[in-house]
């Protein structure tokens, strides 16, 4: 069978030794083998190449998402103004063309049109409430009966900081005319007016909506500071630059250093929130199915059991990287959990009115991210409990970076679909087996009904089932589930007995900590990870892998490690775009 | 690698409801004529999911055999009138549509070419991104209502995109490919963000709204040679820059449609902000109705996109549907669900077909139905077995046998009331056995009756609209199946 798992990676366990752990200084071996071009480190040396001067390749354009664009204008009118608006404000939805909210292909006609509506919109909510006006500039608060040299005064002043905080850095004198010839527009009729176009057309600036990178004067690879900045905020806060981000790299981030900077900005409350919607994109939660009737009897409750299952999964992930310095192996492992919605309780078995941190019942095979109810829930398969585990196959290689192809509809129009009420003595896992047997079909349904299988004690819910109920009419069959499965992981075959052990193998894998790795430097370059990322990839996920006392490193190290890396400061524009 | 499809823009009239628009500059009265005509006409596309059942919606074989009046109109199309079908069309084209059985033309065995499934693009694009083919999207054109808005309304007109799905970032079928390939999705809007993107800025005082509008208009004029003046910077990349000039193009559309005249119109009853339940998208869909019809009334816009997948938010209690739509799509016993399904979706399709023509035009008594053409279809095809005669779920993704209904005549263009079947004598060996005609040429006839020319869509003279190339030469032959004439409409259809 071909490689599926950990495409590039070392094998960890050569010879097959289950669990053993592979050695920082053998994944570095990997790392110069794999040639990068930079400075080589000499052997002895306990990190890898940086392969600065390596050629990284075009990151897109990056602009204002759904979520970062809110962000922002709460940011810069506070939540009062914007929730006034929030109709509006939701109609801006631009559309993912990649895995994460933040890879956004060019504008569309809606949304250009929603950004002017919004623009326009906050505007008048910030100028029609004296706390808003309060809170982005004194001035603004009696600005109506202030004398014509007190508004002209007051007109610089907001094109100057609402123009700073927006546009991430300082203004030159022909942008604040720009700005202050807006305020004219509405003027002819009324000062009000006035301010309300000016605050417009800060808000509706191409540098307010794009992350324009123009690179440093002397030269066009690295970032400036004030572009340095920006990325840092919209990556780590999906916002923009505070005053103390921006007065930082006003210094060129002499005082406070940039590693600063990034440690004061990981405690700030929106670095837990934006890496909340990585998790979100990550583990695809928003495809978590709205649960049956049968887990929550109204649909408000319903709702709410599908809200808890998402958040119950991103706060597992952020509050082990934040609160517990968790690592790759506690991501997969840990069985802590706070449960706060009593449905969901009641599928992982705990009491349901705990307001306190569980652990999960070990006889329901729980550990880490990979057995909880967001990660297993499918939709459900007609005719069966049982959850779906092509599906589930198909999720766990995408954690493993390993996609697997959708069907060439060319041979899937000849083979005729699983009817999940034919058979019902057998197992799903069987049935689907049978179909695929013997079409060109097999390859890929091999791989993913082994990754699926090891979770069949999962119902389409993520509850914990004994048997599979095929249910054909009024009759029900109980049929054994066999979680055993073999499986590929770093190269090498593994056999595995059900979803805990599975977790074990690939917490003690390289390909799993890689993965988790790309899905990072995706998230911060905006594209898919490409040849030229791979010294950064190999340097990250050496950061997350054990070190020679056998401690694997901890998330948050590896995601600060992303931040301060060469590779972030590299401004890589398309070679054929300058001139 | 191909060229990128750029829109560019046809000089016009006159918008709907007599909105004055930009100076023409057309070289004919003739064809000045047939500007106007085509400004005054809606376009509205109402896009379904997970399939259908054929025995619900076409008429029954009992009733065919006792009409028995097929008329040949030429090669491989047959036509009947819908008026000789004793009792309801079919039992979801039940006796609601009555009253518009004449000004609705039910197309049959029509076949999707490419690889269907649950794709929004190959409703109105032709094509579908999923499955192996096509590999390359650069250089495809854009949706036809987005070709339709930039070439017969001069970008003045933007597509109203309204939407009813589990998810709250649901897209729409209003969409177009990027100069690098990747496809973008307009946003479906749900009926609180459709009310305030329409009206919202128009409750306030009459003087209030024209002085909002004239700042708007000014602060854009402002803005636009600012966009232009970025994104020709030399110090960005290429890529940058082309990112930045569809950014202004779209801000030069939105200059033209600031342009025109507010009609005189009072705003519906402002809807409620509805969640995303079981419990309330009976009135988001019925809202979503109500918006299309006040939008098209009020001059907004003459092209609207209802895209309607509830899936999960379809229950047993409330709909018939158990396990959501999406999972009876894949159930083979699931008949019943899927048909419940269906027709929660056209009992608001006869909602707005009787709404359109309730709608009359002081002058002409011509109804707003009659000057739109309203396109109904599915994202796949007939989930039925061989020959549509057994109700036995075959399921599939493909759009083979697709759900497609025309309704209103486009201002006199369309002849209406017709069944029109398309099949040939070929037979593939699943699903429905006929082959028929491809499902690019509805497309192209919606353009056409629509105003455009085929100039507006072809690429270096090369007829044809999306992807013509097929996916399984067993279901769909490209030497079996009906292509023909890839600037003409469909047979049957002109007047």
């Amino acid at each position: 069978m071909a490689n599926r798992a950990g495409i590039g990676i070392a094998n960890r366990r050569a010879g097959g030794a289950s669990g053993a752990s592979v050695s920082k200084m053998a994944m570095m071996a990997l790392v110069v083998g794999l040639g990068c071009s930079g400075p080589q480190p000499a052997p002895e040396q306990p990190v890898p190449a940086t392969c600065e001067g390596d050629t990284i390749a075009p990151l897109p354009l990056a602009r204002l998402g759904a979520t970062a664009y809110e962000r922002a204008l709460r940011s810069l009118f506070g939540d009062e103004a914007i929730n006034a608006i929030a109709s509006t404000q939701s109609t801006f939805r631009p559309v993912a063309i990649g895995s994460y909210d933040s890879h956004l292909g060019p504008v569309t006609a809606g949304e250009v049109e929603a950004q002017f509506e919004i623009s326009s919109a906050a505007a008048l909510a910030v100028m029609a409430s004296p706390a808003a006006r309060a809170r982005l500039l004194p001035c603004l608060v009696d600005i109506e009966t202030q004398d014509a040299a007190a508004v002209k005064m007051c007109v610089v002043a907001l094109a100057d900081r609402l123009g700073t905080r927006a546009l991430r850095r300082a203004l030159q004198p022909e942008e604040l005319a720009r700005f202050k010839a807006s305020y004219d527009i509405g003027a002819v009729d009324g000062v009000v007016d006035g301010f309300v176009t000016l605050i417009s057309a800060i808000v509706i600036d191409p540098e307010f909506h794009y992350f324009l990178e123009f690179g440093t004067t002397d030269g066009h690879e690295r970032l400036s500071p004030n572009e340095g900045a920006a990325r840092l905020a919209r990556i780590l806060w999906d916002d923009f630059p505070d005053d103390a981000l921006l007065a930082a790299a006003a210094t060129g981030f002499g005082a406070p250093s940039w590693d600063a900077e990034i440690d004061r900005m990981w405690t700030d409350p929106r670095a837990r929130h934006a890496l909340s919607r990585f998790v979100f994109d990550w583990l695809e939660l928003d495809h978590v199915p709205l649960p049956l009737s049968v887990w929550a009897p109204t649909s408000n409750e319903r709702t709410a059991l599908r809200l808890a299952t998402i958040n119950e999964v991103e706060d597992f992930f952020t509050e082990g990287v934040f609160d517990r310095a968790g690592t790759y192996v506690d991501l997969l492992l840990d069985s802590g959990a706070r449960i706060a919605n009593p449905a969901l309780a009641t599928i992982y078995g705990v009491p349901p009115d705990s307001k306190d941190p569980v652990v999960l019942p070990a006889e329901y095979g729980r550990a880490g991210l990979l057995t909880r109810v967001g990660w297993l829930s499918t939709s459900v398969i007609p005719g069966t409990n049982a959850g779906n585990l092509v599906k589930r196959g198909a999720r766990l290689a995408r954690f493993l970076c390993d996609e697997i192809p959708l069907p060439d509809p060319s041979i899937a129009g000849a083979i005729r679909p699983v009817n999940t009420r034919d058979s019902p003595e057998q197992p799903l896992r069987e049935r689907f087996s049978r179909l695929t047997k013997d079409t060109p079909c097999n390859g890929c349904h091999a791989t993913l009904e082994a990754f699926g299988a090891p979770f069949g004690h999962y119902g389409a819910m993520g509850e914990w089932i004994v048997t599979e109920s095929n249910r054909v009419g009024a009759v029900t069959h109980a049929v054994p589930i066999a979680t055993d499965a073999e499986l590929i992981i770093d190269d090498v075959v593994i056999p595995v007995s059900d979803g805990h052990d599975l977790s074990e193998r690939i917490a003690a894998s390289t390909a799993g900590p890689k993965c988790l790795v790309e899905q990072m430097v995706q998230r911060l370059f905006g594209r898919q990870v490409q040849s030229s990322d791979r010294c950064l990839v190999d340097r990250l996920t050496l950061a997350l892998l054990p070190d020679d006392s056998g401690h694997p490193g901890t998330i948050e190290n590896m995601i600060k490690l992303a931040l301060k890396s060469p590779e972030f400061w590299h401004r890589a524009p398309d070679p054929e775009g300058i001139p | 690698m191909k060229t990128p499809f750029h829109l560019g823009r046809r000089q016009f009239l006159r918008g709907s409801a007599g909105a004055a628009l930009a100076i023409p500059s057309l070289p004919s009265l003739v064809e000045a004529d047939a500007a106007v005509a085509s400004a005054s006409r809606n376009f509205i596309s109402f896009r379904v999911t997970n399939g259908y059942y054929g025995s619900f919606w076409y008429p029954s074989e009992a009733a065919l055999r006792k009409t028995g009046n097929f008329v040949s109109v030429g090669p491989n199309v047959r036509r009947m009138s819908l008026a000789e079908i004793p009792g309801p069309i079919s039992p979801l084209l039940d006796a609601s549509f009555d009253p518009v059985r004449g000004k609705i033309a039910l197309l049959r065995h029509i076949d999707k070419l490419d690889g269907a499934n649950h794709a929004p693009t190959s409703g109105l694009m032709g094509w579908s991104f999923k499955g192996v083919l096509p590999n390359d999207l650069r250089g495809l054109p854009p949706s036809i209502d987005k070709l339709m808005a930039a070439r017969i309304f001069g970008g003045a007109v933007s597509p109203l995109n309204l939407a009813i799905a589990n998810s709250s970032t649901g897209p729409s079928c209003s969409t177009s490919v990027a100069d690098s390939g990747e496809v973008l999705f307009e946003a479906g809007l749900y009926p609180h963000q459709a009310f305030e993107k329409l009206f919202g800025a128009r409750l306030a005082e009459p003087a209030l709204v024209a002085k909002r509008l004239r700042h708007k208009q000014a602060l854009v004029d402002r803005v636009l040679p600012h966009y232009r003046a970025v994104a020709a910077n030399p110090r960005l990349s290429m890529a940058d820059r082309q990112h930045l000039e569809r950014h202004v193009d779209h801000i030069r559309d939105l200059q033209s449609r600031l342009s025109r005249q507010i009609v005189e119109c009072t705003p519906p009853r402002a809807p409620e902000m509805f969640g995303r339940t079981p419990e309330s998208i009976d009135a988001a869909g019925a809202a979503l109705i109500d918006l299309t019809v006040a939008a098209l009334r009020c001059g907004l816009t003459n092209i609207v996109n209802l895209y309607f997948d509830p899936d999960s938010l379809l229950t047993g209690p409330l709909h018939g549907v158990e396990n959501g739509h999406h999972a009876a799509s894949h159930d083979p016993g699931a008949v019943v669900a899927v048909y419940n399904a269906v027709k929660w979706s056209t009992r608001h399709l006869s909602m707005l077909l009787l709404r359109l023509d309730a709608e009359r035009d002081g002058n002409t008594g011509k109804s707003m139905l009659d000057a739109s053409l309203v396109f109904f279809n599915n994202e796949i095809g007939n989930q039925q077995g061989q020959s549509g005669l057994r109700l036995i779920g075959d399921i599939n993704h493909h759009g083979l046998d697709a759900q497609v209904l025309l309704a209103g005549s486009c201002g006199g263009v369309l002849r209406m009331g017709d069944l029109l079947d398309f099949g040939t004598e070929y037979r593939r060996p699943r699903y429905t056995s006929q082959i028929g005609t491809a499902y690019n040429r509805v497309l192209i006839t919606c353009m056409l009756a629509m105003g455009l020319t085929p100039q507006d869509w072809e690429q270096n003279g090369q007829p044809g609209y999306g992807d013509l190339r097929g996916v399984d030469p067993l279901l769909s032959p490209p030497d079996k199946t009906v292509v023909g004439d890839m600037r003409a409409m469909l047979p049957g259809l002109g007047v």
